[in-house]
């Protein structure tokens, strides 16, 4: 399992460590079966980072965190660059005017956010979360890949039964 | 949205409780590593741990973080872009602050514009006036909306005082605020969050009672 270095790679890094499942924070994905793509940044200063690896990265099951799940997608509207393009869709500017931050039900789970963008509700959309009367994607899939758009090493218990779930399918 | 958060304040590796913001005059609470991984443990909403005398201690800081599987903010020493690209390093979710918000304007530019407005949290620290060195806190939240996606908002002559949160000050605000310093109880921070209000929790996390000759260590979240 490799969690590539970006964003708050070293609190991934941790949760798979503590739950007991060996990982390195490594850019070299070659013989890897899972790499994570963590959150935490803006969009165009780890595209222009990870774009390189696309060729590669599109062989393996991969799970983008937040952010790391709008790389995945076509753009952002909070960058210029452009995503890996797992998934064709574009990521959106939430229409608040305040960052959502804070712990949302998602079915029967709770979950951390924190966000100003979003994946609209989509063919790949498998878990939607609320805010008031506003839907979004909370999880998206499509064959080897999977975004969530909440913090999953950060949700407590909630958060590692989800990641145990994701690394053990 | 709402949130009932722990502010940990520290001093080296010990988390301490001031009163009133006056470093001198604090009672000591316990090994931070300790406290962070108790918190982690009760699923608290969020922490955030504030090293009051400025200190920077990146060793400290994994240590701490590795404790912790609900978010993290951190603060305290941040001086430069550099500084804070070396705590998201160490696993931390959001970074506090304050000192470069009264000193360095630019660096906090730097620091938003990579990480994203969603990893910074300013903090601001009033005086009865609610003025932070005499400039009003209203028209400072107004400069740095657009850099943070939330302030911690610390009342200091109320910190550790149990006199109840100054509502309707935070109230005023029309960006995300953490409500902090004053806290009279649990209840009221749960009856705060369903005025949508984040709020900051000091000595009602640590004490049972307002004489704060009782460790609580059973902080629960009230969802």
């Amino acid at each position: 399992m490799i969690v590539l270095p970006f964003g708050n790679f070293k609190s991934v890094f941790n949760i798979l460590d503590f739950l007991g499942y060996k990982a390195k924070i490594s850019l070299d994905i070659k013989n890897s079966n899972f790499v994570i793509i963590p959150g935490v940044g803006s969009f165009d200063s780890i595209a222009k980072e990870i774009i390189e690896l696309k060729e590669i990265l599109k062989e393996k099951k991969v799970l983008g965190i937040c952010l790391g799940m709008h790389l995945m997608c076509e753009s952002s509207e909070e960058g210029k660059l452009k995503g890996l393009g797992f998934f064709d869709i574009k990521v959106k500017k939430l229409p608040f005017k305040k960052t959502k931050i804070g712990w949302q039900k998602v079915e029967d789970e709770k979950y951390y956010f924190l966000h100003s963008f979003y994946v609209p509700i989509n063919k790949y959309t498998t878990k939607i979360v609320y805010y008031n009367d506003f839907k979004i994607s909370a999880e998206i899939r499509k064959d080897n890949f999977i975004g969530v758009q909440f913090h999953p090493e950060k949700s407590g218990k909630w958060g590692m039964k989800y990641l145990k779930k994701i690394i053990d399918e | 949205m709402s949130r009932i958060i722990p502010i940990i304040t520290k001093k080296e590796n010990i988390a301490i409780k001031p009163y009133k913001f006056d470093k001198n005059n604090y009672i000591y609470l316990g090994d931070v590593i300790n406290i962070v991984k108790i918190f982690s443990d009760l699923c608290a909403d969020e922490i955030i741990v504030l090293d009051i005398f400025s200190k920077l201690n990146l060793d400290l800081i994994e240590k701490i973080t590795k404790n912790s599987f609900v978010p993290l903010c951190y603060g305290g020493g941040i001086r430069s872009f550099e500084d804070a690209k070396e705590i998201f390093k160490r696993g931390v979710e959001r970074v506090s602050l304050n000192y470069l918000a009264r000193k360095n304007f630019d660096e906090i530019r730097k620091i938003s514009e990579f990480y994203g407005k969603s990893s910074v949290v300013i903090s601001f620290d009033v005086d009865e006036n609610y003025l932070v060195d005499g400039i009003s806190v209203f028209e400072l939240v107004e400069k740095y909306k657009n850099f943070a996606s939330e302030f911690l908002i610390s009342i200091k002559h109320k910190e550790a005082t149990f006199s109840g949160i100054d509502k309707e000050f935070f109230e005023k605000f029309d960006v995300n605020v953490i409500a902090n310093c004053g806290v009279s109880s649990f209840e009221e921070a749960k009856n705060l969050l369903k005025e949508n209000l984040a709020v900051g929790v000091g000595s009602v996390a640590f004490f049972k009672n307002q004489n704060k000759n009782s460790i609580l260590i059973n902080y629960k979240e009230g969802k």
